[in-house]
């Protein structure tokens, strides 16, 4: 039977009282709606938003005690790096975790030997530092899955994800970075506290948000 | 008679107690067991997630600065321990201060890496809480060292969840509805399926259905050592502007039963405003479809009852209704959000948004 994504109705407590023949269908209610908490409700989260420099060098407003107005920053140049490490607090029912990112990408670059791109990688956390590689990861790269959107010398934004397909490992498991798909949280890492590493080349990041997976169960 | 729950849970079937079935014990002592668990997972992810760029979030002040501020949910009153998890650069000092209601709890972390680190922190909540909310208020200092300040990269927080058993008697939430936890054993084989565990079953489950998540968390980053004078300099957002009309959201689930105004299923907007002044006496932004007109400084929550569209492509992608939990992109935001004509340099009295958290259920 299929799992509920929204608060279904609760059968009323009368059914539960003494002298009352309970047939099964308040029972069920009860299981499928423990289940939408299970599944839907609580799964782990993390959203982040990047803060960045609100300077602009035009129209005497310089700093202007600091908001983004819409223009964004310059298109990053080549070789351009951002590095964020965020924290994930899994549930020990996390297996697979959704990514969605908001970016600005530089323009495509003929000499660059790689182009704009995105590396996400999975870290535990161990001893206070960031620990073993859990997932060796997702590579978005240009143009397969990044878009480039200037507006003049400014960056537009765009948004890319990984979707929810799940991924079947090769035998033996993984050495690089595979095309874009959840991250997997393997058994003995789930409810741990985890760190998404992201590192973008020529790639601003805007926000990127994590998200268990739903599945039914 | 032990409280205890299993992690991850057995979910029960529900197949297996439909009409005509007999109800095993074993569907009950599952159904039993994942409440309880429920009620100590739950919500126990992150209630704030937070990033900045290289040399932003910084202070080279050499005294405690609050610079960022969020509220949180209280989830339940046994959930007394929040994590704190930062990525910090440089010597310095950051000092965490969790306020509920008139109580007061902090904690201080010291350190020298002059690179990327991991600064972990607890804060103890040793009272029982007599808010359903608390405000979180990270202040930052540099000490004596190279670089010469202090950095913050990231910051997150989460309730640390509860360990097996959960305590005896009943255990209220942040609103002080009510959790009964199931004695495993009562529910095994060979005792009855009472009247009291169907009844405690469906508060239970109402109880978890309640309990706050935290869709958003935004914090202006202020008191920087110095206003900025190149672009060298560090110059995070204070507040949010026009430009975050784009970017300001999280893809989150929400269950239609929320958008009802009739019943408990509530989206709170919290914000923190500053300026609101009897020149400027209100201020209204759209969030999520729900004018919201402001008229005092400081935290203030508003509670949303309507629906708004859901992002259809994502709802696709991701097999259940994904709305945009942030800022709408309309006409109150593109007048009262900071803009080119309305700053604080050319307009310096007009109201501004501080801090924005959006939690849901």
């Amino acid at each position: 039977m299929a799992t509920p994504t929204n608060f279904q109705p609760l059968p009323s407590a009368q059914v539960c009282a003494n002298g009352v023949i309970t047939m099964g269908a308040p029972v069920a209610q009860m299981a499928l709606s423990l289940k939408q908490l299970n599944q839907v409700k609580f799964r782990s989260a993390g959203y982040y938003h990047v803060g960045r420099s609100t300077w602009q060098d035009w129209n005497s407003i310089n700093y202007a005690k600091g908001a983004t107005f819409g223009g964004y920053q310059n298109i990053p140049a080549k070789g351009y790096m951002d590095e964020f490490d965020l924290f994930y607090f899994s549930l020990p029912t996390s297996e697979w975790i959704g990514i969605e990112i908001t970016y600005g990408a530089a323009s495509s670059n003929p000499t660059s030997l790689t182009g704009p791109n995105i590396l996400v990688e999975l870290y535990g956390i161990s001893g206070g530092s960031i620990g073993a590689k859990i997932d060796e990861g997702i590579l978005f790269t240009y143009p397969a899955q990044l878009q480039i959107l200037q507006r003049g010398q400014l960056t537009g934004l765009a948004r890319v994800n990984t979707g929810s397909r799940l991924y079947t490992f090769p035998s033996g498991g993984l050495s690089a970075p595979t095309f874009p798909r959840p991250l997997y949280i393997p058994p003995a890492n789930r409810g741990d506290e985890l760190a998404v590493r992201v590192t973008a080349e020529e790639v601003i990041i805007y926000a990127v948000h994590l998200f268990d997976i739903y599945q039914e169960a | 008679m032990s409280n205890s729950f299993t992690t991850p849970p057995t979910l029960a079937d529900e197949v297996t107690v439909v009409a005509g079935q007999v109800i095993g014990e074993g569907a009950v002592t599952a159904m039993s067991d994942t409440a309880n668990y429920l009620y100590a997972y739950g919500g126990t992810h992150n209630v704030i997630s937070q990033a900045w760029a290289e040399g932003q979030f910084t202070q080279k002040g050499t005294t405690y600065q609050p610079m960022v501020e969020y509220m949180i949910p209280i989830i339940t009153h046994e959930h007394y321990e929040l994590h704190l998890h930062l990525i910090a650069l440089g010597p310095g000092g950051i000092r965490s201060t969790l306020t509920i209601g008139s109580d007061v709890y902090t904690a201080e972390t010291l350190s020298t890496g002059a690179g990327p680190h991991i600064i972990e922190q607890t804060v103890t909540v040793t009272s029982t809480p007599l808010a359903s909310y608390g405000t979180l208020s990270i202040e930052v200092k540099h000490t004596t060292g190279t670089p010469n300040h202090h950095e913050i990269r990231t910051l997150a927080a989460h309730w640390v969840a509860k360990a097996s058993p959960l305590s005896t008697g009943a255990l209220p939430d942040g609103k002080l509805n009510i959790y009964t936890p199931f004695g495993i054993n009562r529910v095994g084989n060979d005792y009855p399926l009472s009247a009291r565990w169907g009844v405690d079953m469906l508060e239970n489950i109402e109880t978890l259905r309640r309990r706050v998540l935290a869709y958003t968390s935004w914090s202006g980053v202020d008191n920087l050592f110095a206003a900025p004078t190149s672009v060298s300099d560090p110059a995070p957002a204070v507040y949010l502007g026009v430009g975050d009309i784009e970017v300001l959201f999280s893809p989150v689930f929400i269950p239609h039963e929320a958008f009802d105004g009739d019943n408990f299923y509530t989206i709170t907007v919290w914000f923190n405003m500053v300026n609101i002044s009897a020149l400027y006496p209100s201020v209204t932004y759209v969030i999520m479809g729900q004018e919201i007109t402001l008229t005092a400084n400081g935290w203030s929550s508003h509670d949303i009852t309507i629906r708004p569209d859901q992002d259809e492509e994502m709802s696709q992608l991701f097999n259940f209704s994904v709305y945009r939990a942030g800022l709408d992109n309309a006409d109150h935001n593109w007048e009262f959000l900071l803009n080119i004509e309305q700053n604080p340099t050319l307009t310096p009295g007009v109201p501004w948004i501080k801090g924005l958290c959006i939690w849901g259920v």
